[in-house]
C-alpha cells in the first residue's frame, strides 16, 4: 500500500507545483484578515469540498475524470487538493475585504466561477485531469455550486464568530 | 432498498444532530469533518485503489449508499464520541466511549461488506480493521484537542 509517485515527470506535475508555488505566495503574501481558527475553517472548506467530489467522481464505478498519470492514488493528487484549500481562502479572503453586498456578491462568484474554468481548461490542457465522460460545462455547474455552499458557510461563521468571540479575540467585521 | 435504509440512517442522524445542542463549535465542526474525511478517504483510496485489498462496489446505487457511511455516518458518530468524551469526568467511562467507538466503526465497515458495497480480499485480517479504526479514532481525537486549543483563543466554547 503506497501513494504513487508521478509515471513521468512532465506537463501535468509542473502545472500542479507552479500552481501550488503561486497559490502558496499569495496566501501568505495576503496580511492576516482572520482570527486563526477562522481562517484554518475557510482552508478546510475548499479542501473538503474538492477531495470529497473527486473522490466520488473520479474513482469507479462512477470514474468520470482521471486525476493526473495514474487512476490510482498518487502524489500529486493530494497536492492538488491542497492548490483548492488556497482557493477557497483567497475567495473568500477578498469577498470579506471588499465587502460587498447585493448584486456585486453575484458577479464576484461568477468572476470566480469562469477563473475556476479557466484554470481548469489549463489543468485539462496539461493532462492533470483527463476527462472519460465530464465536460468543463459540468464544472461550471460545479464551481457555481461549490463557491455558493462557500458562501453561505462564510456569512454563517461570521455570524458565528460575532456570537461567540472572546472579548479579547480580534475583530472581524 | 440497501440505499434507502443507509441514507434513511444518514439523514434521521443529520437531522438530530443539527436540533440537538451540541458541545462543539462550528468552527471546530467545520474542520473535524474535513479531516476526518480526509484521512477517511485517503486511506480508502490507498486500500482500495492502490493496494486492491478491498474492492468497492460497481453498483451505482450501493456506491451512494457507501457515500452515506463515509462522508456521514462515520463522521457524525466520531463527532459525536469526541463531543461525549470531552465532557466525560470519570476515567471508565472515558475507556468505555473509546472501546465502544472502536468496536462500532468496525462495526459498520464489516456491516458494508455484509451488505455488499465493499468486499475484504481473502487474506484480509479483522484486526487489520481494528487497529485502523483505533488509529482513526486516535487521531480524531488528538485533532480535536488541537482545535479546540486554538479556537478557545477566539470563541467561547
Amino acid at each position: 500500500m503506497k501513494l504513487y509517485l508521478p509515471q513521468q515527470f512532465d506537463g501535468n506535475e509542473s502545472f500542479c507545483l507552479i500552481l501550488l508555488g503561486i497559490t502558496a505566495v499569495i496566501t501568505f503574501m495576503l496580511p492576516p484578515r482572520f482570527p486563526m481558527i477562522v481562517a484554518t475553517a475557510f482552508f478546510s472548506i475548499g479542501l473538503g469540498i474538492a477531495m470529497y467530489v473527486d473522490f466520488h467522481l473520479g474513482i469507479p464505478p462512477i470514474d468520470l475524470y482521471r486525476i493526473n498519470d495514474r487512476d490510482q492514488y498518487e502524489l500529486f493528487d493530494l497536492i492538488l487538493f491542497i492548490t483548492y484549500s488556497a482557493y477557497s481562502y483567497i475567495y473568500v479572503y477578498f469577498l470579506d475585504k471588499w465587502k460587498l453586498r447585493g448584486m456585486s456578491i453575484s458577479l464576484y462568484v461568477l468572476a470566480w466561477t469562469f477563473a475556476g474554468i479557466v484554470l481548469e481548461a489549463f489543468a485539462v490542457h496539461f493532462h492533470v485531469y483527463t476527462y472519460k465522460g465530464w465536460s468543463l460545462a459540468y464544472s461550471f455547474l460545479f464551481y457555481i455550486a461549490a463557491l455558493m455552499v462557500t458562501l453561505y458557510i462564510y456569512f454563517l461563521m461570521k455570524r458565528t464568530y460575532q456570537q461567540t468571540k472572546r472579548d479579547s479575540s480580534k475583530d472581524w467585521t | 432498498m440497501v440505499i434507502t435504509v443507509i441514507w434513511g440512517a444518514a439523514l434521521f442522524l443529520l437531522l438530530s444532530f443539527a436540533v440537538t445542542k451540541r458541545g462543539l463549535h462550528l468552527f471546530e465542526g467545520i474542520i473535524i469533518w474535513v479531516f476526518l474525511l480526509f484521512i477517511e478517504n485517503n486511506v480508502l483510496w490507498l486500500v482500495c485503489m492502490n493496494a486492491k485489498l478491498i474492492e468497492m462496489t460497481k453498483q451505482e446505487l450501493d456506491f451512494v449508499a457507501l457515500d452515506a457511511l463515509r462522508s456521514v455516518i462515520v463522521p457524525l458518530l466520531t463527532i459525536l464520541f469526541l463531543e461525549k468524551v470531552s465532557i466525560r469526568e470519570r476515567k471508565s467511562g472515558q475507556v468505555r466511549d473509546w472501546i465502544g467507538i472502536v468496536f462500532l466503526l468496525f462495526g459498520i465497515e464489516y456491516a458494508a461488506d455484509f451488505l455488499g458495497l465493499l468486499q475484504h480480499i481473502s487474506t484480509w485480517q479483522w484486526w487489520w480493521s481494528f487497529s485502523w479504526w483505533a488509529a482513526f479514532v486516535l487521531l480524531s481525537y488528538a485533532m480535536h484537542r488541537l482545535i479546540r486549543r486554538i479556537a478557545k483563543k477566539d470563541v467561547r466554547i
